[in-house]
């Protein structure tokens, strides 16, 4: 069988923080929180919660009239994230390329979230018989994966996984087993959400998970691990990494960010919303024997992490039981208080925090983590950010509503 | 009195980025990229802007000059209504 390694080459994000993954770290080295209270002036019910909410993106601007308004939100913020991934690679001047067999992986839980709501109020609320003629195409969830097919000409296999908050991750983790059993040289992985449409949200707070705030408290809503944490922050959000052949990539000199060793996955098949520490530590020592690596070579878990009350007490004993004697060892942090929970997309900007906190050897905080609960306590919770420290592999958790768990391992370059 | 011609050329540059100064009636809707669902999508969205439906079949336009004219149409049928 053959096994080949596999590189990161490229990233792209487009979250909060804005659209550069590099400043994007930076940010959160430093704390830096890009939660705020959005308040959109909607009708017919306003809403106002702590979000991140990606302000500054542009999708004309980025894309052009033509192609972003035959795209969803979800599919612009993926196609521009999966667009710089690409350029990041150097892999869009090389002309040899077999691009029919380069393939898309994506993830997404919602997928066209604002075109279906705008069709709704269409039919509902101004009482139209018709609605745009464009609404399944741009609603569709595989819509982002075949806009960034057309846009890169990737004529490989095009999948898009809905596996709620792993959907990024198992798109990351699929396309990775592709490249390693040698069937194409590259892939494009990654995942976008935009669920900050009036009728999720509803959703969601009815659900209670979400964390309350207001003007002068919604940046440090997210409170993960915390004694006082009150739940998660909905955020936007795409990202979008470049997988490729370990040989490949050195001979063509491409800049390696981080090595993917191993992808694991698993099912609690118990209950749709309370996660279970079982099915989770079946996902992770999975993800260890797929890269044939101790658990004593990590040195960081960037967590799911959402900051709800039974999540991260179930993530931690995970955890605590997979590092046994070494847990105290091992930093961890959840970065989703800064850049809030983006879904389907969380897999993908997370695995995207663990790469640069190998290539840079630093660690981002938890921001926002007075006291740690005694339901999570055990492992090294990292409240500064830490440069200058050693990671030799981290991994990347996500575990969804659903039951579906999927871990990601990543080993430094060198 | 809606000018048809002007509030096509703005549906044309809003939806699909034409440079409209280089539109004349005789230009043909192949000739900037408008198919058979861009059509349908140009007919929706001026359903909506002038308020009156589409006639349910109407002769495939070829020029820019024949969509004014069911555009006018419309119009013209919407006053009668």
């Amino acid at each position: 069988m053959i096994r080949k390694r596999v590189a990161v080459t490229g990233i792209g994000a487009v979250t909060a923080h804005g659209d550069n993954p590099h400043h994007f770290f930076d940010a959160l080295l430093r704390g830096e929180s890009a939660i705020r209270l959005f308040k959109p002036e909607d009708v017919p019910h306003p809403v106002a919660i702590p979000a991140g909410y990606c302000a500054t993106f542009d999708g004309i601007a980025s894309l052009g009239r033509s192609r972003a308004n035959g795209m969803d939100r979800f599919s612009q913020i993926g196609a521009v994230a999966a667009q710089s991934a690409w350029q990041d690679s150097g892999l869009d001047r090389d002309e040899s390329l077999p691009k029919d067999d380069i393939g898309v992986f994506w993830g997404t839980g919602g997928g066209g979230l604002s075109t279906t709501e705008r069709s709704y109020r269409d039919l509902y609320l101004r009482d139209k018989a018709r609605i745009s003629p464009v609404s399944v195409i741009l609603g569709m969830n595989n819509a982002a994966a075949s806009h960034i097919a057309m846009g890169l000409g990737l004529g490989g296999a095009n999948f898009t996984y809905s596996v709620a908050c792993a959907s990024s991750a198992i798109a990351i983790g699929e396309a990775f087993r592709r490249v390693r059993a040698g069937e194409t040289p590259v892939m494009l992985a990654g995942g976008s959400e935009t669920p900050l449409v009036y009728g999720v949200i509803r959703a969601w707070e009815s659900l209670q998970v979400l964390a309350p705030g207001d003007e002068s408290t919604a940046a440090h809503a997210c409170r993960p691990f915390d004694q006082e944490r009150h739940g998660l922050v909905l955020s936007e959000g795409a990202g979008a990494i470049v997988l490729e052949d370990w040989e490949h990539a050195v001979n063509r000199g491409a800049r390696i960010y981080a090595e993917l060793s191993g992808y694991g996955t698993s099912c609690d098949h118990n209950h749709l919303s309370r996660p279970d520490p079982a099915g989770q530590i079946r996902a992770l020592a999975a993800t260890l024997a797929d890269a044939g690596m101790p658990a004593s070579e990590i040195d960081y878990v960037n967590a799911h992490g959402t900051a709800t009350r039974e999540g991260d007490a179930a993530e931690i004993t995970a955890l605590t039981q997979l590092f046994a004697e070494h847990s105290s060892q091992v930093a961890i942090s959840a970065t989703k208080s800064m850049h809030g929970h983006t879904m389907g997309a969380a897999g993908v900007i997370e695995a995207i925090v663990t790469i640069l906190a190998l290539e840079r050897q630093a660690i981002p905080p938890t921001a926002n983590l007075a006291t740690v609960a005694p339901e999570c306590t055990g492992l090294r919770h990292i409240r500064q950010g830490e440069t200058g420290v050693r990671v030799r592999a981290a991994l990347s958790n996500s575990f969804a509503f659903g039951g579906s768990n999927a871990v990601l391992a990543f080993r430094q370059s060198n | 009195m809606i000018a048809v011609l002007p509030l096509i050329l703005n549906v044309l540059h809003e939806r699909y980025d034409i440079a409209i100064e280089s539109v004349t009636p005789e230009t043909t809707l192949e000739s900037l990229d408008v198919d058979s669902l861009g059509l349908v999508e140009l007919m929706f969205e001026v359903e909506d802007r002038i308020g009156v439906p589409a006639p349910k079949d109407f002769k495939t336009p070829v020029t820019v000059a024949d969509l004014v004219t069911i555009v006018q149409s419309m119009l013209d049928a919407g006053q009668k209504a």
